[in-house]
């Protein structure tokens, strides 16, 4: 018989209030992994949980035992038709995410994500003058969305005027995850939902948003990375349609709801904790360990699954070949055995040992990292440039789903000295 | 931020220059070579951002200065920034920008003598940084390459700059001089830019080099100066926007100098490239990226591997320590630093 929590952790509505700490607690306390049935799959579906950080590190960094390619990289399973229709570099194993990597990484290196820092400083101080003007509203809409969609559409050349769209989509593709059943036609969608990403018809809606927008940037090319992808070869090889298109929703995907996640927590943080970000005021080095205190915290990502490609052990216990195993990096980044008072929000909290926020290591690790390091950090610092109060109005409302913790709506309070 | 159009002066045919008020004090002074990034929205609706470099102040002002972008083929569209700016903008306007910022600065901490390279209106930074370095130690040397007198932008300002200052010489080249430009007074020479030119009038290849104008003038630039045997960390140029690096490159560094004195030199074997260590970079996969070299890389932690790199000559020394590391013979270019001079297989 193998060892089960009291819950099942598949189930959306767990997540409605954020990270269900006491269940995570108890998983980490467990001997071996926890089996989570999945009973709608079969009798014997299911998938193992993993909540310790170093047993998180270790799945992560071992991509031949544990596959993103082999099998789905979210907890339930598709048809094999579905994965190769939705893979993009998230769903492959070296070297195939390598050849891939190689294609954006040269957008992400460090010297190239400082001269975003400005445009993000002018963009976040603008937004932050005149929701002050207003003396608040939701902090969702009025900051943690415009602020990373805005930088993710920047590098790909999406235009302004499409980007609450892209906003929607990806909103819509994560509902894909919840309970709700979700229009099968919406965005034109023709493809059956279960070949779709998240099976959610918002994936068509991006990819068929992508293919004109590589078609335009062929005929037409411009400074952009999504001129890059469509022309560039790689070995004589150019991206194929498809394999463009899924990486370009990945592109928007993640570099749109993780940071927003991680912004929305932020003001709930500052709400709670002002006199802790006060103190950056006078010790700068503070603003590095406050970012990644609040991605710690706040998990943007709550897990991935891998897929065992063979016999293996793991904290004790026994794995198949072709067992599901789930990573919940909002376990690990509260694990008690990494992280003193792993429960307390501390900014002061040394950066090392890591956190599991950007993934527990290994070659997937996220990629727009650094790009949300400085996202964080200017608007941070242009907050407490304002002198801004953020009080919360309103309880918090989650995004129901177990993928992401999401924060749909945030009504606060706001009072400081705006800058125009 | 906005600024207040406080002057607009026409410098020639095609080049105006447009005189700033910002709303607020800047953040902070302006480094010569630093630019502002214009933000307009266009008929499409999407917002258009350009950037120009700060071509100098005035009383406070900041003065950019800017050429009218024609279309290059009669079905392309003019520059839609620039048309605007020469066409619309007026005294009195409000425009919109961030900065300053760029990549693409005169480093102040050097003593060595200057070369300032400029084709058409590449001057705009290189000008700044001309001003700047006027009254100091430093010997300065402004190469200025354009079609004619015609088009030739602020070349009053810099005769003025010369005969005020010592330290400041020019030299002006015209492609094809017009039956109104007068060598001697206008121009210093017919053609282009040679290397015997920059042979006879800079003091050697211990300068440091700054570079800017149109893409193939700075590749032909570029291309000389290497060699010339110009170490490529003396050598800085222009760098606008971010696509521009995404196309990878080889050993194209974009930095001034900044060696440290009897620090270690790393040598990249493949890209034959060989650069003096910074002690302000973190770590050697950044310093790679630094000067132009694209190493493969995942999680910049030390947990994946994918910058493992194989070590020719020297060692390393790990100042973040990796989850594991690599074996004999290799490094973990995300996590070290260079211990003496170094040889890497990249």
């Amino acid at each position: 018989m193998k060892q089960q929590l009291d819950a099942d952790l598949s189930d959306p509505g767990l997540f409605d209030r954020g990270i269900p700490q006491q269940l995570f607690k108890e998983l980490r306390a467990m001997d071996g992994l926890a089996w989570n049935p999945l009973p709608d799959e079969g009798e014997d579906a299911g998938f193992w949980s993993v909540g310790r950080f170093d047993d998180v590190a270790a799945v992560s960094r071992d991509p031949e035992t544990y596959s993103s390619a082999m099998g789905h990289i979210q907890m339930y399973n598709i048809d094999d038709d579905a994965l190769s229709a939705r893979a993009s570099m998230i769903d492959m194993d070296p070297p195939d995410h390598t050849r891939l990597r190689r294609l954006v990484n040269p957008g992400f290196i460090p010297k190239v994500l400082r001269t975003y820092t400005e445009v993000v400083r002018e963009r976040a101080g603008r937004l932050l003058d005149d929701m002050l003007a207003d003396g608040g509203g939701d902090w969702v809409d009025r900051i943690s969305k415009p602020i990373p969609i805005g930088i993710i559409c920047d590098m790909l050349g999406v235009p302004e005027k499409d980007r609450d769209l892209m906003i929607e989509m990806t909103d819509y593709l994560v509902a894909g995850t919840s309970a709700e059943p979700l229009d099968p036609t919406a965005y034109g969608n023709t493809t059956p939902l279960r070949l779709l990403p998240f099976n959610s018809p918002a994936a068509h809606g991006l990819r068929e948003y992508a293919r004109r927008l590589g078609d335009e940037r062929r005929a037409n090319p411009k400074d952009d990375l999504v001129s890059q992808l469509v022309s560039m070869e790689i070995n004589g090889e150019r991206l194929t349609d498809e394999e463009f298109t899924n990486f370009f929703r990945l592109l928007i995907f993640a570099g749109n709801e993780t940071t927003r996640t991680a912004m929305s927590h932020l003001a709930i943080h500052m709400a709670d904790h002002p006199g802790q970000f006060e103190k950056i005021k006078t010790d700068a080095a503070l603003l590095d360990t406050a970012v990644e205190e609040v991605v710690r915290y706040s998990s943007p990502i709550l897990y991935f699954r891998r897929t065992a490609t063979r016999e293996t052990e793991l904290g004790g216990t026994k794995i198949a070949r072709g067992d599901r195993v789930v990573m919940w990096y909002a376990s690990a980044n509260f694990d008690e055995t990494r992280f003193e008072d792993a429960q307390t929000f501390d900014i002061t909290r040394p950066r090392m040992p890591a956190h599991a926020g950007y993934g527990g290591g290994g070659v997937h690790t996220c990629l727009g990292a650094g790009l949300a390091r400085i996202e964080l950090k200017v608007l941070i610092e242009e907050i407490l440039a304002r002198n801004i109060r953020i009080e919360i109005d309103s309880e918090p409302e989650y995004v129901s789903t177990n993928f992401v913790n999401g924060v749909e709506v945030l009504n606060v309070k706001l009072t400081g000295d705006a800058k125009s | 931020m906005n600024f207040t159009v406080s002057d607009v002066i026409v410098e020639s045919e095609i080049i105006t220059s447009f005189l700033l008020t910002p709303e607020a004090p800047l953040k902070r002074d302006f480094v010569p070579g630093e630019y502002l990034l214009f933000e307009s929205s266009s008929d499409e609706g999407d917002p258009i951002r350009r950037e120009y470099s700060i071509s100098g102040v005035r009383d406070g002002d900041i003065r950019i200065t800017i050429k009218r972008e024609v279309a290059p083929e009669q079905d392309l569209p003019h520059g839609v920034m620039s048309t605007r700016f020469h066409d619309v903008v007026k005294k009195g306007d409000i425009v919109r920008a961030a900065g300053p910022m760029g990549a693409f600065k005169l480093d102040r901490t050097s003593d060595r003598p200057v070369v300032l390279l400029s084709g058409g209106v590449g001057l705009t930074p290189v000008v700044a940084m001309a001003h700047d370095l006027a009254g100091t130690s430093r010997q300065t040397i402004f190469i200025h390459a354009c079609e004619n007198g015609r088009v030739h932008a602020l070349g009053a300002e810099m005769r003025q700059l010369a005969r005020e200052h010592e330290n400041i010489v020019n030299h002006f080249l015209y492609r094809a001089p017009t039956a109104e430009d007068v060598k001697g007074r206008d121009y210093n020479t017919e053609g282009m830019i040679s290397r015997k030119l920059i042979e006879d009038l800079t003091p050697g290849c211990d300068c440091d080099f700054y570079l800017c104008g149109p893409g193939p003038f700075m590749t032909a630039m570029y291309d000389m100066l290497h060699d010339m045997g110009v170490a490529t960390d003396r050598i800085a140029y222009e760098f606008f926007g971010p696509a521009t690096v995404l196309r990878p490159k080889t050993a194209e560094p974009n930095k001034a100098p900044t060696p440290a004195e009897g620090g270690p030199t790393v040598a990249f074997k493949q890209s034959g490239v060989q650069v003096a260590w910074d002690p302000a970079e973190q770590n050697l996969l950044e310093f790679a990226e630094e000067h132009g070299i694209m190493v493969d890389f995942s999680c910049r932690a030390g947990s994946c591997d994918t910058c493992k790199t194989r070590v020719l000559k020297g060692d390393v020394s790990y100042p973040i320590e990796p989850f594991e590391r690599p074996g004999p013979g290799y490094a973990l270019l995300c996590c070290c630093v260079p211990d003496g001079d170094l040889e890497l297989d990249i």
